[in-house]
């Protein structure tokens, strides 16, 4: 297990390495020049100066090796070009939270809604109520989260005044984003957790505890729920990544300062430092959770951590 | 051996003339009335039975229709603006209303419609080709290939998917080619696993060994057993990542990553719509509408396949 774990870090870090170099270099050769916007209609000598601040005088090979050493050394993402006296560094620190309590909050419901779900949906096969879960479950997984948002913005704020329709800081405006997220993902684990549930019913060590007269709510809880969860905590790694990515159009529609609409502008801005820093920090995570993943699945599943010990 | 020398104990040899057909000459059970049903029209009888898979097939026939004779029937430019027709309701010279510059939405979704339908068909192309053919290469071949060709799909699923996209369409400029390139350049980890999985589950079966102990050379066996009996998931595995790439797209073109105008995709109408969303909520209506309808018709029909293909469920 602990050399799989090692040998799974150090893949990571290879990863982490080429994202990191093949940002920087597709970056620099795209077309558009990050300090256009902000210098605008300023003197030549003027944005000479502002052109050697950012170092983009220098060549590209050069500025990846001093970003590196920056990064490596005090994990400086560098100043941004739009925010001027802001490091991605800050950036990030000011608005990770944001996102992240959207999104942590949104993958709670989706889990908890969606296995209930499943489980029920799978426990009740072929009666009504299996199919009135399986019909909304299609439509859901058939609607965009940026439609399931307009939608909730038109109807919920706009048209019945029951939440604001955007903005943020308060309770209340927490509402329609996490529900536009959230509703997506609880569809897609019901889907799972139906199916899972489905084939760990048939099972040989189910029958053997019914026909030892173990009661049905001991036998969802201890066996079916825990067998059945296993394909679900695989989906949970590139969820909890996904928290920042998936939040790029709901964060933008909303009106969330949150990292995912940082980002949206970074690219549209061509703010070259807050896109190679903000990639960096969404592959970290991205790379780490899937990492995390792994390891938990060889906790959940005991057949799957022998298995990798004895390789 | 010894129940079959019995017979010739008495030096008796057997001859044909020795013997008679009784009562089975002119039976009609003996006939066989029906053509023999092969795989694939097995697969359509059951698919045929499963009647939301049916609908799911209709709902894309008509969306496909709609799409390519739409604006013949309309008769209208989806570039054309009429200044004096902003923003107009749905009404029964613009099917869908019009927007903010006066262009006839219906026409639009229906042009859009054809650019997102062909960014999925591609998208799902190249996945399947490169996935399948690396799949297959990697379950056959074994050994070195075997493992570099994993390594290799270890380390591109290992990328985040979206920040790629991102950065791709955001490096190569705003193209259609630029966006399938983008999209299809991660998707196909997937199939290069399950292709490898379904060949190396195959290879081992009886009848795969049956046919190598007969003589059968590689060719045949990859195309006689190996083949068909991936290319039932293959299939749902296309019907089902279909609607994702529509969906990618309408996500990149939503944030702005996509199709250029003139150009537009639903997606990219529908971003449009959501800025008028409060006042003119048609504009967004509508390309949404598509959207769903698309993606649902592709999930019934996968959904149906899957079922059909699945020789578990046949009764």
């Amino acid at each position: 297990m602990l050399k799989f774990i090692i040998r799974r870090i150090l893949y990571a870090i290879i990863t982490l390495f080429l994202i990191i170099t093949a940002t920087f270099f597709l970056i620099a050769g795209a077309p558009g020049d990050p300090i256009a916007a902000k210098v605008g209609q300023m003197p030549e000598q003027a944005q000479e100066v502002i052109r050697a601040k950012y170092g983009l005088d220098k060549p590209v090979t050069q500025r990846y090796v001093l970003y590196m050493k920056n990064l490596l050394t005090t994990g400086d993402f560098g100043e941004s070009i739009i925010y001027t006296g802001k490091s991605a560094n800050d950036i990030i620190k000011d608005n990770a939270m944001i996102s992240a309590k959207i999104g942590i909050i949104a993958l709670a419901l989706q889990i908890t809604i969606g296995v209930f779900l499943g489980l029920v949906s799978a426990l009740n096969r072929e009666k009504i109520g299996d199919h009135i879960i399986r019909v909304c479950v299609v439509l859901a997984i058939c609607v965009p989260s940026f439609v399931f948002a307009a939608l909730l913005q038109y109807f919920v704020a706009f048209k019945w005044k029951l939440a604001p329709v955007f903005g943020w800081g308060e309770l209340k405006h927490y509402a329609l984003p996490v529900m536009a997220y959230a509703i997506g993902g609880i569809a897609s684990y019901t889907k799972y957790m139906r199916s899972s549930t489905l084939s760990v019913i048939g099972e040989d060590y189910i029958v053997t505890a019914k026909s030892k007269g173990c009661k049905k709510s001991r036998i969802v809880r201890k066996h079916i729920l825990r067998n059945s969860m296993i394909p679900i905590v695989t989906m949970i790694g590139p969820a909890v990544a996904g928290i920042f990515a998936g939040s790029f159009i709901l964060e933008k529609m909303f009106s969330i300062p949150g990292l995912g609409a940082y980002y949206v502008k970074a690219v549209s801005d061509n703010d070259y430092t807050m896109i190679i820093g903000l990639t960096i920090f969404f592959a970290m995570l991205y790379v780490a959770s899937l990492i995390v993943v792994d390891i938990l699945y060889g906790v959940v599943d005991p057949r799957i951590r022998i298995a990798k010990s004895e390789k | 051996m010894n129940s079959n020398t019995g017979i010739c104990e008495d030096n008796v040899i057997l001859t044909d003339d020795m013997f008679e057909r009784i009562g089975t000459k002119g039976l009609s059970s003996e006939q066989i009335n029906k053509k023999s049903l092969t795989y694939w029209g097995d697969v359509w009888r059951r698919f045929k039975k499963n009647k939301l898979a049916l609908v799911g097939l209709v709902l894309l026939v008509v969306v496909i229709l709609t799409i390519y004779l739409g604006p013949l029937v309309s008769g209208k430019n989806y570039q054309f603006m009429d200044s004096t027709a902003k923003d107009l309701k749905p009404n029964s010279e613009f099917w869908f209303g019009t927007d903010e510059m006066g262009r006839d939405i219906f026409t639009r979704v229906c042009v859009g419609g054809r650019i997102s339908i062909i960014i999925g068909l591609c998208c799902t192309l190249v996945m399947f080709t490169i996935g399948s053919l690396l799949g297959a290469i990697a379950g056959l071949k074994g050994g070195l290939i075997d493992n570099l060709i994993m390594r290799i799909c270890e380390f591109v699923g290992n990328l985040p998917y979206l920040i790629i996209v991102v950065i791709l369409s955001m490096v190569m400029g705003r193209s259609i080619f630029s966006l399938v390139f983008a999209m299809s350049l991660t998707s196909w980890v997937g199939t290069t696993r399950m292709v490898r999985g379904q060949i190396l589950q195959i290879k081992e079966q009886d009848y795969v060994q049956a046919a190598v102990a007969l003589g059968a050379n590689t060719k045949r066996i990859i195309m006689k057993h190996l083949l068909p009996n991936t290319l039932g998931i293959i299939m749902v595995t296309i019907t089902m990542s279909v609607p994702g790439f529509i969906f990618s797209e309408a996500f990149l073109s939503y944030i702005g990553l996509g199709v250029r105008p003139p150009e537009t995709s639903w997606g990219a109408l529908a971003s449009a719509g959501q800025q008028r969303l409060m006042f003119y909520p048609h504009e967004l209506f509508f390309p949404c509408l598509m959207i769903v309808a698309t993606i649902l018709a592709f999930h019934l029909i996968g959904d149906g396949l899957s079922d059909a293909l699945d020789p578990k469920l046949r009764k």
